[in-house]
């Protein structure tokens, strides 16, 4: 993966998250008192929701073993 | 997204990655002063709460959508992550728990309990930074 285009299109995700997390962390910091009773709640509501989250389910190792399919079907129906 | 561990390109991500999340975890050392009245121990535990939290959930973002790849790299985070899975929502929880005990009852024995949930929290962020730097190191 030499190409710019590639490189710029592989990494603009990761980089995009990044600066979101960047900024969250930022917010943090900015905090000078305790949190409101809704600040609270939803913060406890996140984190008990924690597991609804795709990225926080275990996942396997994608691999040749695990590539669709679908693709490669060539059967048909009568 | 399958790559060659050794391929400068993913080096540079890597690294990229661990300076990020390194540079915004030291954003937390520039914390103000705090209002009046507010109790610097809640305030704290609550920043720290969250700050934990945005950083596991970055990680575990950015091993889910670049897994084949850190995987190459060392398969040692994929598992790292998963014991993260498993673990933080439990670490998160107990400091909140502690947090709002400490506030019903601001004794130095709630306080003492408080600390000892937020140094888990803070084991599971130094041990999730050095798996980020990890990435970086294991590549030439």
């Amino acid at each position: 993966m030499n190409n710019p285009v590639a490189i710029i299109a592989a990494t603009m995700p990761l980089v995009l998250n990044l600066i979101e997390y960047i900024n969250k962390l930022r917010e943090v910091a900015r905090q000078t008192g305790e949190l409101t009773e809704e600040e609270d709640a939803a913060l406890d509501v996140r984190i008990r929701d924690l597991g609804t989250l795709a990225h926080w389910r275990k996942g396997e190792i994608p691999g040749p073993d695990t590539a669709p399919i679908a693709s490669s079907s060539t059967e048909t129906v009568n | 997204m399958q790559s060659n561990p050794s391929n400068p390109t993913t080096h540079r991500i890597t690294t990229f990655i661990a300076a990020a999340l390194i540079f915004g975890v030291l954003c937390l050392s520039g914390c103000g002063t705090l209002k009046e009245g507010a109790d610097p121990v809640v305030v704290r535990a609550e920043q720290a709460t969250v700050a934990a939290l945005e950083t596991f959930d970055a990680f575990l973002l950015i091993e889910h959508q670049n897994r084949a790849v850190l995987h190459a790299l060392d398969p040692g985070i994929h598992l790292f992550a998963d014991r993260l899975r498993a673990n933080a929502p439990r670490w998160l929880a107990s400091a909140r728990a502690m947090t709002k005990a400490y506030k019903a009852n601001r004794t130095p024995d709630s306080r003492a309990s408080l600390q000892t949930a937020l140094a888990v929290l803070a084991a599971g962020l130094a041990e999730t930074q050095s798996y980020l730097v990890k990435t970086k190191t294991a590549t030439p």
